[in-house]
C-alpha cells in the first residue's frame, strides 16, 4: 500500500562504514527558489502532512547596523513592526493572526531580524498581504511608540540587569568586540532606548526594510505555484532600495569588524551569584569559513556535554571544582568569539579557576582531541541537523539560515561535507593557535566582588 | 457598528469553510496511532516515517506523592539514573549516550512521572538495551550522589538570580498551601540532607516492580522490534499496575479578602507578580475547555485583554499571561507578569479591572470570536511535533480520557458562549479567593500595605 503521507524529504540515508565510521547525509530537500525582480528571495517547500504552514521573513539588518546613539534600533523596530501598517492598522495584525488560529513572533540578532508565523493553511494569502504591507508601510503611531519604549526597557532588565549570566555575556561582547559593530547588546544601551526618536526609527526602517534586503521562507501545506503567484502580486510592486545597497556596502567592510579587544586581562563584576560565574574568551572566526568549522568542532570536542574533556576534569570527578563548564564558538557573519563558560561550585575568588584553566592549555590539544571524541561530536552535529527538521518552523529556520548566511539554502550539504572532512590533526593545529594563554580575557560575576566593573591588567 | 457586524459575519463564514477540512486532515494524522499490548504493557505507537529517528516515552503511574518521608526523592532517583550502574561509571554512560547523539530525561509530577528519550533509528536497539540496563542496574554511587547534592544545593541558592522562576516556585507553594500538591516535586534545600543511596535504590525498585507503565513510541514499523528488549531487558510487564490515587476533599476558601504576600529579594529592580489559586476537583471536572477559553481571552496571546490593557495601552510590562487548567485531581489558575517597582499598585489595579471586564462580559464579540478561532485553528499544531503529540496522549491516558477528545475539541469549543466565559471568570478569578504574590525589593512592603493590611512578608529563602 502506498502511504498517503507526502514525504517531507525525498531521500535520507545514513551510511556508516565500519572502518571510518563516516556518516553521510544525503538529504535532498525539494525546495522552490525564486528571486523576484525587486530582489526578494523566496523559498517554498511543500509538506502536506497537516493543514498548517510556517512563514519566515529574514531581514538583513540587526544590531551591527546601528550607528552611535541609536543602539537597539533594530530590536525596538522589531517590536514596532507588530503595531500597525497602512492596510493592516493597529491591532489588526495580531487580531488576524490569532483569529486564524496562528502564532507570530520575531527575534533580533546582531546580523538579522526575523519575523515568523505558524498558521493554518487557509490564512496563507492574508499573511502574504500583511507581511508585504508592513515591509514598506509601517505606521509608527507616536503613542504606541512611547508605550513600547517602556516595554523594551522592561525586557532589557529581564535579559541583562536581572540576570548575572546576561550581564556577563553583555560585558564580554563589549570587551571582545570593543570598537566594532558587535561590541554591545542587541537590545541597546539604556540611554539610547530612552532617547531614540520616532523619526530616527522611521529612517532606520526606511533604510533597511525593502524586498532586496529580505529572504522569505514558507514550509507547509501550500501549493508552490499558487503561492508564488500571490507573492508576486503582493511583493512584486514593492520597490527595491538602492540607498540600502550603498549603506550596506559601507557597513559590511571587513575592516570595521577586525578584533580590537584587549586580551590578557580580567574583568570582575559584582552581581547576584552566590558562586562565581565566569568566561574565558579569545578571538573566534566569522561564520562559514573552513577555519570556523574546525574551531566549531574544537569547541565541542573540548567542552560540549557531560562526557567532554573539560567536564571530565572539573565537573565529573571526586573533588569537583565546577558545577558546569562548556565551550562554545559564537560565530557571527563578520567575526566570532571562542569562549569557555562555567559556574564555580565553591565560594572562592575565581582567580584559581582562571589559573587552572590557563595551565591546562599546555596539554589540552594533545589530550582532548581523540578520534573517538571527534566522531562523537560529528554524530551529535548530525543529530542536530535532523532535529532541526522535525517541524515546519524548524525546516523554515534551517533553510532560511543557510540562504541568509550563505546565499544558498543547499549550503547545508557543503557545511556537512566540510565538518565530515575535518580530521583530528586539523583540529589539533587549530587548537594550538586558539589556546594561547596571553590571548585570553577572563570575566567573572560574583556577589563577593567589589561594586561596579573592575578591570584588571 | 456596521463594520463590526460585517467583520463578525466574515469571521463566522471563515470558520465554517475553514475548520471542516482542517479537522478532517488533523483526524487523518490520528490514524497513525495504534495501540498494542506487550506482555500486558500498554503500548501506543505513533507511526512516523519522515526521519530516521525514534522517540520513546515511558509513563509511570506515580510521582512525587510517593515521597512520604524524603521529599524530592522520586525526582532525584529519575535524574540520577544514569550516574552509574553495576557495570558502568557515569563517565562511561555519558560518553556512550553522547556518542550515539541520544538524549533523554525525566519529568516528575505529583501524580505521575515520565521518562522521555530520542535517538537515531539505526542505534535504536543498542540505546534501548542500554537504557534498560540503567533502569535495572542503576546503583547511585555514593560519590555521584554527593556531587549531585552539592550541585543541587548551589542550584537552589542560585535561584536568587532567576526572579521569575523563584516567584513561580513561591507562588505555587503559597497558593496551594494545605493541599497535597503544594510541596515542590523536587523537594526543598533542607530535604537534600535526607537523600540517601539506599533510599534511591528502594525508590527505583518500587517504580520498576510495582508502578504501572505505559510506553509511547514513534518511528517506522521497525521500532516495534524493541518489544523483546522492553519485556526481557527492562523486566517490565502488565503485572506492575499500581497507580497513584489521591483522596482529598478539597480546599476551603473562607476568607473575604485576597491573600497578599511579599517575598523579598535583595537589590531587586523589578517586581514579579503572580496571582491565582488552587482549583478543586469539582471546579475542573468537565470544564477544561471552558477554563482554556476563559484564560485565553484573559491572557492567552497578544490580543488578550491583559495584554491589551497592561502591555499595549500602558507599557507596564514586557510580558503577561494567564492560565487555568486541570490535572487529574486538581487544577490551578494564575496570572504571570512583572513590572517596574513603582508601578506595582497600578499593575494590580489594572489586572483587577481586567478581571472585572471578564466577569461582566465586557469583552467584545470580536474578542470572543478571535479567541474561539484561535483555539480551534491552532489545534493541529498539537500534532505537528512528535513530542507534543505524545505528551497530549500521555495526559489523556493519565486522566482516563479517550483520544476521541482530540476529535471533539472543535465541537466543545464551538459550544462555549460568552456567558459561560463570564461565569467561569467569576468562579475562578473571584477576587476574594486569590493569592497575590509579589516578589521584589523589601521597600515594596510599604507600597503593598496601602492595599492590604494583612500583608505577609517572607524572605525568598523560605521558598528555597
Amino acid at each position: 500500500m502506498v502511504k498517503k503521507i507526502s514525504l517531507f524529504f525525498l531521500l535520507i540515508t545514513i551510511v556508516s562504514c565500519a572502518t571510518t565510521e563516516k556518516r553521510e547525509l544525503s538529504l535532498n530537500l525539494k525546495v522552490h527558489k525564486e528571486v523576484l525582480p525587486n530582489g526578494l528571495t523566496v523559498l517554498i517547500m511543500e509538506n502536506k502532512r497537516l493543514p498548517i504552514f510556517s512563514y519566515y521573513t529574514f531581514y538583513d539588518v540587526g544590531g551591527r547596523h546601528e550607528e552611535k546613539g541609536i543602539t537597539g534600533a533594530s530590536h525596538y523596530l522589531e517590536h514596532l513592526m507588530f503595531k500597525g501598517a497602512k492596510k493592516y492598522g493597529p491591532g489588526r495584525f495580531d487580531g488576524l493572526i490569532e483569529g486564524s488560529g496562528g502564532f507570530s513572533n520575531a527575534y533580533t540578532t546582531f546580523d538579522s531580524t526575523v519575523y515568523h508565523e505558524n498558521m493554518p493553511k487557509e490564512a496563507l494569502n492574508t499573511i502574504i498581504d500583511m507581511e508585504a504591507d508592513r515591509m514598506v508601510n509601517l505606521l509608527l503611531i507616536p503613542q504606541t511608540f512611547e508605550s513600547e519604549r517602556q516595554v523594551v526597557l522592561e525586557e532589557r532588565k529581564q535579559r541583562y540587569e536581572n540576570r548575572p549570566m546576561g550581564r556577563l555575556f553583555l560585558t564580554m561582547m563589549q570587551a571582545v568586540f570593543e570598537k566594532t559593530p558587535y561590541g554591545g547588546s542587541v537590545i541597546g544601551e539604556i540611554e539610547d532606548i530612552k532617547n531614540v526618536t520616532r523619526d530616527q526609527i522611521y529612517n532606520y526602517f526606511k533604510k533597511f526594510y525593502a524586498p532586496n534586503n529580505a529572504v522569505l521562507v514558507i514550509v507547509g501545506d501550500v501549493d508552490t505555484k499558487k503561492t508564488m503567484d500571490e507573492i508576486k502580486a503582493k511583493y512584486g510592486p514593492l520597490r527595491a532600495s538602492t540607498e540600502m545597497v550603498e549603506i550596506k556596502k559601507r557597513m559590511d567592510d571587513p575592516k570595521l569588524y577586525r578584533h580590537q579587544g584587549r586580551y590578557n586581562r580580567d574583568i570582575h563584576l559584582k552581581g547576584q551569584s552566590p558562586t562565581p560565574l565566569f568566561m574565558l574568551v579569545t578571538k573566534g572566526e566569522p561564520l562559514g569559513t573552513r577555519k570556523s568549522y574546525v574551531v566549531d568542532l574544537l569547541s565541542s570536542v573540548v567542552g560540549d556535554g557531560a562526557s567532554s574533556y573539560l567536564s571530565g576534569l572539573y565537573v565529573i570527578n571526586k573533588d569537583p571544582m565546577l558545577a558546569s563548564i562548556s565551550v562554545g564558538h559564537y560565530t557571527l557573519k563578520k567575526n566570532g568569539v571562542f569562549y569557555m563558560i562555567g559556574h564555580s561550585l565553591k565560594r572562592e575568588h575565581p582567580e584559581k579557576i582562571k589559573q587552572t584553566l590557563l595551565k591546562r592549555m599546555d596539554v589540552i590539544c594533545d589530550e582532548a582531541i581523540t578520534e573517538r571524541a571527534l566522531r562523537k561530536t560529528k554524530n551529535q552535529y548530525f543529530m542536530s541537523y535532523l532535529g532541526g527538521l522535525r517541524s515546519n518552523a524548524g525546516a523554515a529556520r534551517f533553510l532560511g539560515n543557510f540562504e541568509f548566511y550563505h546565499g544558498d539554502y543547499n549550503y547545508y550539504k557543503k557545511e556537512w561535507d566540510a565538518y565530515n572532512s575535518i580530521t583530528s590533526e586539523e583540529i589539533k593545529k587549530a587548537c594550538r593557535e586558539v589556546f594561547k594563554k596571553d590571548q585570553f580575557m577572563f570575566l567573572s560575576i560574583w556577589d563577593q566582588h567589589s561594586g561596579g566593573i573592575k578591570d584588571e591588567k | 457598528m456596521k463594520n463590526k457586524i460585517k467583520r463578525y459575519f466574515c469571521c463566522t463564514l471563515f470558520l465554517f469553510f475553514f475548520f471542516t477540512p482542517l479537522q478532517a486532515k488533523t483526524i487523518g494524522v490520528l490514524k497513525d496511532v495504534k495501540k498494542l499490548n506487550w506482555e500486558g504493557i500498554e503500548v501506543v505507537w505513533l507511526e512516523d516515517n519522515r526521519l530516521p529517528l525514534y522517540d520513546m516515552t515511558v509513563y509511570f503511574g506515580d510521582g512525587s506523592l510517593s515521597d512520604e518521608n524524603v521529599k524530592g526523592e522520586t525526582e532525584k532517583m529519575f535524574s540520577l539514573l544514569g550516574r552509574g550502574t553495576s557495570k558502568h561509571s557515569y563517565k562511561e554512560i555519558a560518553e556512550q549516550f553522547e556518542f550515539w547523539g541520544f538524549s533523554g530525561g525525566p519529568s516528575v509530577f505529583h501524580e505521575y512521572s515520565s521518562y522521555n528519550f530520542a535517538g537515531l533509528l539505526k542505534d535504536m536497539k543498542e540505546t534501548i538495551t542500554f537504557m534498560c540496563h540503567i533502569f535495572k542496574e542503576a546503583s547511585f554511587p555514593e560519590e555521584e550522589l554527593k556531587r549531585s547534592i552539592k550541585m543541587a544545593r548551589l542550584g537552589f541558592q542560585s535561584l536568587i538570580s532567576d526572579p521569575s522562576s523563584l516567584a513561580s516556585r513561591a507562588f505555587r507553594e503559597a497558593s496551594m498551601k494545605g493541599t497535597p500538591f503544594a510541596y515542590p516535586t523536587g523537594g526543598k534545600l533542607k530535604d537534600l540532607d535526607d537523600i540517601s543511596r539506599e533510599g534511591l535504590k528502594k525508590k527505583l525498585h518500587y517504580f520498576n516492580s510495582k508502578v504501572k507503565k505505559r510506553i509511547y513510541i514513534s518511528g517506522p514499523k521497525e521500532i516495534l522490534s524493541i518489544k523483546d528488549i522492553i519485556v526481557k531487558n527492562c523486566g517490565w510487564s502488565g503485572k506492575q499496575d499500581y497507580k497513584r490515587k489521591v483522596v482529598y476533599s478539597g480546599k476551603k476558601f473562607n476568607s473575604k479578602k485576597p491573600e497578599f504576600i511579599l517575598v523579598t529579594v535583595p537589590k531587586a529592580n523589578q517586581a514579579q507578580i503572580r496571582l491565582g489559586r488552587y482549583l478543586n476537583f469539582s471546579e475542573i471536572q468537565g470544564n477544561n475547555e471552558v477554563l482554556n477559553f476563559m484564560s485565553s481571552i484573559l491572557g492567552g496571546g497578544f490580543t488578550s485583554i491583559l495584554n491589551r490593557e497592561v502591555r499595549i495601552k500602558r507599557g507596564l510590562t514586557y510580558s503577561i499571561g494567564a492560565f487555568a487548567a486541570g490535572q487529574k485531581y486538581y487544577g490551578r489558575s494564575g496570572i504571570i507578569s512583572s513590572t517596574r517597582n513603582e508601578k506595582v499598585l497600578e499593575m494590580i489595579k489594572v489586572i483587577r479591572s481586567s478581571l472585572g471586564m471578564m466577569m461582566n462580559k465586557s469583552f467584545s464579540k470580536e474578542q470572543y470570536q478571535t479567541t474561539k478561532n484561535f483555539l480551534i485553528g491552532s489545534h493541529p499544531f498539537q500534532f505537528e511535533k512528535v513530542t507534543s503529540f505524545i505528551s497530549q496522549m500521555v495526559f489523556l491516558d493519565h486522566v482516563g480520557k479517550d483520544y476521541s477528545e482530540f476529535y471533539r475539541f472543535t465541537e466543545k469549543i464551538s459550544k462555549i458562549n460568552e456567558r459561560d466565559i463570564a461565569l467561569s471568570a467569576k468562579n475562578i478569578f473571584d477576587w476574594q479567593k486569590q493569592t497575590v504574590l509579589i516578589l521584589g525589593h523589601k521597600s515594596l512592603e510599604k507600597t503593598l500595605q496601602k492595599i492590604s493590611k494583612n500583608l505577609r512578608v517572607f524572605s525568598y529563602k523560605e521558598f528555597l
